[in-house]
């Protein structure tokens, strides 16, 4: 797959800018704050209808500016493609919680739509900006947030089957606060109340095991690719092992839930069934507590993947070197699950990223993407790389949110 | 410069209806000062009539003129099987395709915390007591499946199971003769993982 032109208007500090790709390395340059990042943020809208910065679409619309468009014309193994998206703010109405109201628009080789989300899967692009070096060290939304992502470029139904447990666990949220400001215990509603939370309990917990199952299943098949990959990277063979950690409550530490096992192994297919019903005992026992803190406190949006190395647990004891190495391997199996999936290679975008690791990490991840991958790589000197990375790259200087090639590459086939 | 007040009360009256801005309002307002008087009278004429005449049916809570509703009085149905909608305009797309010949029950609605609706809010307790009084044998949940209507068919699944009758949900899926072509990605998703033996 690769971009050949995209077309940005009013979109974050673009006005009206074309920006033509090479089919290889393409290295876009810039001070901080001129706009690099979002160029690949723009590429990433039109890749997954969404941002991966905000939730807000709002926010990318130019200030002052009614609304911003992306068009993007690639190639794919189907041939040449197009795909386009428009956001609008409606000035006409407003939403029950005052923000504007946006109206959306989208086009895929000329087929129109008006949802961004049917955008995704159709450009397929894998991303690696600095922050994800702190994918171990941060906190666990992190590693959430990159397994969904994976996730749902994987499985094509999973970002539908995430914002129903999410939409689930909201409805669920605001009866806990309906039935916490009534009064627990006073109510004269409280059998039907309680009737009703159980219903969202079996909801919450039907939803909830069928995205944690789809996780694991993703985990499972990344597992072995890092490990192979990290061994190369740190010349050593060591055991990499994933935990996916069920989040409960605060254990009171009476022994009572012994039969909640908490962590599950990766490796091992868990019973979809077997974590609804595990995850429905839970909600069920813990209740009270979920009405008195007005919140549904376990499930997939409080669940966690921990990392560990030779049996030690990454966050904790990797160096900071270690980790780097670590984060760079699941990239890179990342790279190439999705690449297998697609049955082609992905556009790999490298936001800061390069400068940031030695020159032989640089090295593992340039050969990687060597052969027939096209990268969008930004930085803000060149300096930092080594000069063979350099060689036969597009460079596209970016100023102001204005974009300048600096020497004329024709693409060539 | 406003609208002289007749004529802003109604803009205004018009922009309470769902989905009317006030673009649309002054559209509206603007077309029925152009219609002839009897035309506006029988529009007003109808608005208070539907008002006055239609109400919930008390046995099934659709909306109807008569009390009980035309489908309520008509012994010809089955009156063993009861199928459960959301609301009434379900049970006019139902009636249309002449494949349900049982009786209805019209919720008034879907659970949903968000928006303050609850059980109470609903037609719940009386489908539940029509159960034994019309010795019903088989209730179908006729619910669309959203995230509400989901919970709406687990919460009356846990009420209805324990009384010993037959709950069933109507399928949802590629509809019959669809081009594959034209059902959407997760559609698709959805059905290739219901896939089952022929
Ligand atoms: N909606 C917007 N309208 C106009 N400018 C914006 C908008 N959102 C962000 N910006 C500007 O974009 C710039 C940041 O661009 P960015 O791509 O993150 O920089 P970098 O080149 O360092 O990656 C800032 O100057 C910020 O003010
Ligand atoms: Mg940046
Ligand atoms: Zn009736």
């Amino acid at each position: 797959m690769h971009a050949r032109k995209v077309r940005i208007k009013d979109f974050r500090n673009y006005i009206d800018e074309e920006v033509c790709f090479n089919k290889h390395r393409n290295i876009i340059v810039g001070q901080n704050a001129q706009g690099k990042t979002n160029l690949l943020e723009a590429i990433e809208f039109v890749s997954r209808g969404k941002s991966p910065r905000t939730a807000n679409d709002f926010e990318l619309i130019r200030y002052g500016s009614p609304a911003f468009s992306i068009e993007l014309d690639f190639d794919s193994v189907q041939g040449e493609e197009n795909l386009f998206v428009s956001v609008a703010k409606n000035l006409t109405k407003t939403l029950k919680s005052g923000a504007c109201a946006l109206e959306k628009r989208a086009k895929i080789n000329g087929a129109s739509y008006n949802s961004t989300r049917k955008l995704a899967g159709n450009f397929v692009t894998v991303s690696f900006k600095s922050e994800d070096l702190n994918l171990l060290r941060g906190g666990p939304k992190y590693r959430r947030d990159w397994l969904d992502n994976l996730t749902s470029t994987l499985k094509k139904a999973y970002s539908q089957d995430l914002s129903k447990y999410n939409r689930t666990t909201s409805q669920k949220n605001r009866l806990l606060k309906d039935i916490f400001e009534k009064g627990f215990g006073a109510g004269s509603h409280e059998m039907e109340d309680l009737e009703q939370l159980k219903t969202w309990n079996q909801q919450a917990a039907l939803l909830g095991a069928r995205v944690v199952k789809q996780r694991l299943a993703v985990l499972n098949n990344l597992l072995p690719l890092a490990m192979e990959e990290h061994s190369k990277i740190s010349g050593k063979k060591e055991i990499l092992k994933a935990e996916y950690y069920l989040k409960r409550p605060e254990d009171e530490g009476d022994g009572e839930d012994r039969d909640l096992e908490e962590i599950m192994k990766a490796g091992i297919e868990p019973d979809e069934k077997d974590i609804a019903r595990r995850l429905y005992r839970l909600y069920q026992k813990r209740h009270k507590e979920e009405i008195f803190r007005k919140q549904s406190l376990a499930g997939p949006h409080r669940d966690d993947i921990r990392l560990s190395l030779n049996g030690e647990d990454a966050t904790a004891y990797a160096s900071q070197g270690q980790q780097r190495s670590l984060v760079l391997a699941l990239k890179l199996a990342e790279l190439s699950l999705v690449r297998d999936h697609i049955m082609e290679p992905p556009v790999l975008l490298l936001d800061d990223v390069l400068a940031e690791l030695d020159l032989s990490r640089q090295s593992h991840l340039m050969q990687a993407c060597d052969q027939d991958m096209q990268t969008l790589i930004t930085t803000t000197h060149v300096d930092a790389f080594e000069k063979k990375w350099l060689l036969n790259a597009r460079f596209i200087e970016i100023k102001e949110g204005r974009a300048m090639e600096q020497e004329e590459e024709p693409i060539n086939n | 410069m406003h609208f002289t007040p007749p004529l802003a009360r109604l803009i205004e009256q018009f922009q309470k209806l769902p989905g009317i801005g006030p673009k649309s309002a002054q559209r509206m307002a603007f077309f029925i000062l152009g219609m002839k008087r009897d035309e506006v009278q029988a529009f007003a004429d109808a608005v208070i009539d539907a008002k006055d005449k239609v109400k919930n049916c008390s046995r099934c809570y659709h909306l109807s003129a008569n009390d009980p509703c035309e489908i309520c009085v008509n012994d010809r149905r089955d009156g063993n099987i009861i199928c459960v909608v959301a609301d009434s305009k379900d049970v006019i797309a139902l009636e249309r395709t002449r494949e349900f010949k049982g009786r209805y029950h019209v919720l008034t609605g879907l659970i949903s915390p968000l928006e303050g609706k609850g059980p109470e809010q609903l037609s719940i307790r009386e489908l539940i007591n029509r159960i034994p009084d019309e010795d019903i044998h088989e209730v179908i949940l006729a619910i669309n499946p959203t995230i509400e209507g989901d919970a709406t068919v687990l919460y009356l699944n846990n009420l209805i199971k324990p009384l010993g009758v037959k709950v069933t949900r109507i399928a949802f899926g590629l509809p019959v003769g669809a081009d594959l072509e034209y059902a959407d990605d997760v559609t698709l998703t959805r059905a290739m993982e219901g896939r089952r033996e022929v």
